[in-house]
């Protein structure tokens, strides 16, 4: 029967099967797809909406955790810009030094070390630097042990490498101590950009 | 003009063509053109085709639209017809007739058509079928004919299969036995039975026409009269027994050329009756319907021939004005019928037929498609609309969560950058203990019996410890060690020791009569201080090893 049927209605017959596909098509099955996602993401809505209501002390302490990490985060930036240079470190801790009665003999300046910390991909680089200092002071021990407390304390991200004390006659010791001040790079500060100072080491 | 219900026929017969519009068994318009009956045979030949501006020519006249459909009744050559008596179904015993058609006529291409017209009088199980056939090529004819001129062919009908459906219906039309016997042009019936049973039909090929071209020889002398003429004069003077009907000349010349016809007329439908009725004798009156039984005298002369009571219906007051489709004539009968009993469809109009349908089907088709998707789109809209109050109800649960979420991933991911540079500061610093501690400690051990000359902080990235070198004095060598061991205990009590090693010792006289020192080395192992990032550090760390 179809040899029978002339070549124009064969092809009428094709463009209108077309033409409904293509309506069914743009029409009918995006608005099935919309209408099926919708559904599915007020599903999921529905879902959410039971558990957070079960679970609202969980919230909080979601919220809390995250009012904690902001903190953390924060004074992490803030200690990390406690000086710009390892000349700046130096000179907090000879001010730390006058403050509690200490007298440095000597202070050494090393190369200071490029720690380049670990991001996910797509996230600018973060580099941090770490100032090494090498110093030796003089003074009573109760005003040494101040001292050393304030420079591990007091001067922002400052780890000690090394300590020796020994008695010196009376009651003055003699020290040494070795640190590491960490410090942001500025062009390259990470979450801390926004607030990074434009100085540079 | 629209010819919606409307019915187009157009009858050809050797000598006219016509064409004749009908509406709810009325005869709307009429058109005819008289044709020469001697070109018949070649008409047929060249596939009607000399007879193209004729029927163009009548459609014009009526004024029909391009492709209208049209039905022809026709005096075929070649058409034949058969009567049977099947038994079964009315469908069996159609497809029965069909069947021994088939077999009879094998070989030849034909398009057919079979009715069980009535029940046998013979039988109640067996039905009187008619069928009829077309030559493939005379239907072409046809086909082509009509769409040369414009038209498109619905079905065509042979003139034979007309006269016979009128003397079927004439015989069924009243309750009464009856034998009836319909005249036409070219074609005669007859039929006896009653409402309830056939008992027997015929057809034979011997019409009115002959009396026709009798009178169209024979009237005028000298001046033969056209068709239309002479049926004029036919259904005037009938045949002229009477002396006066017309002048003596003429009588004398037309009843040596009429009277064979009506005799052999009459012998025929005397035969016919006689043995074709098995039961019992014939009826005693013979009804004669058709066109023919308006001529004059042809009752009482075939009363005389066929020795029955031979009666016709009221004469018609127009019958002697020569129409096509006039009341009495079979092609009026044909075009007012309600249903076509004996149609029969050439090849390619069954085929456009089957391809309007197809386009039919496909508007349809295409349209409930339309109609489905559309009602599917909105019933779909409807649906989705539905959700807005619910997507409402929850918004501002919604929104909240979705901020708390977001908090959250910030969080998570602050934490995550946060915990990756400290723990890069962490693993690029030496353990840190509790330097306070640590210092108190060292403080604290420096006691009244205990000297230290020394005091090492090692802080590496595996632990830190603390040495310390000094003595302790004591009164005796058990004194400086209950000294040394007592500074030992007091280190080792600390929470920020983890234990303590003692080293080299060793033991010499004090400076005072009696005493003794004990030189002592010793490393305590330092628990590592907790900074303020370590737990994002280690949630940096954890975070990285997931897998």
């Amino acid at each position: 029967m179809i040899d029978l049927l002339p070549r124009p209605l064969l092809l009428r017959l094709g463009v209108a099967c077309v033409l409904l596909l293509v309506a069914w098509a743009t029409l009918v099955r995006p608005a099935h797809a919309r209408f099926d996602a919708d559904r599915a993401r007020l599903d999921i809505q529905l879902q959410q909406v039971r558990t957070h209501a079960a679970s609202a002390t969980e919230q909080s302490d979601l919220a809390s955790t995250a009012d904690a990490i902001r903190g953390i985060a924060q004074r992490l930036g803030s200690d990390l810009r406690h000086h710009k240079s390892s000349k700046d470190l130096l000179a907090q801790i000879e001010t730390l030094a006058k403050a509690n009665a200490v007298r440095i003999n000597r202070s050494e300046t090393f190369e200071t070390d490029r720690v380049p910390v670990l991001s996910a991909e797509g996230e600018e680089q973060l580099t941090l630097f770490a100032d090494r200092l090498g110093i030796a002071f003089t003074g009573s021990y109760s005003d040494a042990s101040r001292f050393v407390q304030a420079i591990q304390s007091d001067i922002g991200i400052v780890a000690l490498e090394s300590i020796r004390l020994a008695p010196v006659g009376g009651q003055d010791i003699t020290g040494s101590i070795e640190i590491k001040g960490f410090r942001l790079n500025p062009k390259h500060a990470g979450p801390f950009s926004a607030e990074a100072p434009d100085d540079e080491h | 003009m629209s010819l919606s219900r409307q019915r187009l026929i157009v009858s050809l017969f050797p000598n006219r063509v016509a064409a004749g519009v009908f509406q709810s068994g009325q005869r709307k318009r009429v058109e005819s053109i008289e044709l020469n009956s001697s070109d018949w045979q070649s008409a047929w030949s060249s596939a009607l085709t000399p007879y193209d501006p004729a029927l163009r020519q009548l459609l014009a006249r009526l004024r029909l639209p391009a492709n209208a459909p049209i039905t022809v009744l026709y005096h075929s050559p070649t058409a034949i017809i058969r009567i049977d008596e099947n038994r079964g179904t009315k469908a069996e015993a159609e497809a029965a007739a069909l069947l021994r058609f088939d077999q009879s006529n094998e070989g030849s291409s034909t398009i057919r058509a079979a009715e069980a017209m009535a029940r046998s009088a013979k039988s109640r199980d067996d039905w009187i079928v008619v069928t009829v056939s077309e030559r493939e090529e005379t239907a072409n004819a046809i086909y082509t004919w009509v769409a040369r001129c414009g038209g498109a062919l619905r079905d065509i009908q042979p003139t034979q299969a007309a006269v016979l459906e009128d003397a079927f219906q004439a015989v069924q039309a009243t309750p009464q036995r009856k034998a009836a016997c319909v005249i036409d042009q070219e074609w005669s019936a007859v039929v006896a039975g009653d409402k309830e049973g056939i008992e027997l039909a015929r057809i034979f090929e011997l019409g009115y026409r002959l009396l026709t071209d009798a009178y169209a020889s024979a009237y005028r002398p000298g001046e033969p009269l056209s068709h239309t003429e002479a049926e004029r004069a036919l259904m005037s003077i009938g045949v002229p027994t009477k002396r006066g009907s017309v002048p003596d000349q003429v009588r004398q010349d037309l009843l040596p050329r009429i009277a064979p016809i009506v005799q052999r007329l009459s012998v025929e439908i005397k035969q016919t009756l006689r043995y074709g009725l098995s039961q019992g004798d014939p009826p005693d009156t013979l009804t004669l319907e058709g066109r023919g039984a308006a001529i004059p005298e042809i009752a009482s002369v075939l009363a005389e021939g066929v020795d029955m009571h031979v009666k016709t219906n009221p004469p018609n007051p127009h019958a002697d004005q020569p129409d096509a489709f006039t009341t009495e004539s079979t092609e009026h009968a044909f075009a007012v019928r309600q249903t076509r009993r004996l149609a029969l469809r050439p090849s390619p109009a069954v085929v456009e037929q089957g391809i309007s349908n197809i386009k039919r089907a496909m508007l349809l088709g295409a349209s409930a498609a339309m109609i489905a998707i559309a009602g599917e789109f909105a019933w779909v809209k409807h649906q989705h609309r539905g959700l807005d109050p619910a997507f409402e109800a929850i918004s501002g649960e919604i929104a909240s969560i979705v901020r708390v979420n977001e908090e959250i991933v910030n969080a998570s991911g602050l934490a995550t950058t946060v915990g990756r540079c400290a723990a890069a500061i962490e693993d690029n610093s030496s353990v840190q203990p509790d330097i306070e501690e640590a210092m108190g400690v060292i403080s604290h051990a420096a006691g009244e019996h205990t000297r230290l000359s020394g005091v090492e902080f090692q802080l590496g990235r595996e632990g830190a410890t603390l040495t310390l070198t000094g003595h302790a004095e004591g009164a005796s060598e058990e004194d400086a060690a209950a000294s040394l061991q007592d500074m030992v205990g007091f280190i080792e009590s600390q929470p920020s020791i983890e234990h303590v090693e003692i080293g080299a010792v060793s033991s010499s006289t004090g400076e005072t009569p009696g005493s003794a020192i004990r030189r002592f080395s010793l490393t305590a192992h330092l628990k590592p201080g907790r900074t303020y990032y370590e737990p994002l550090a280690r949630f940096a760390n954890a975070t990285e090893n997931q897998p």
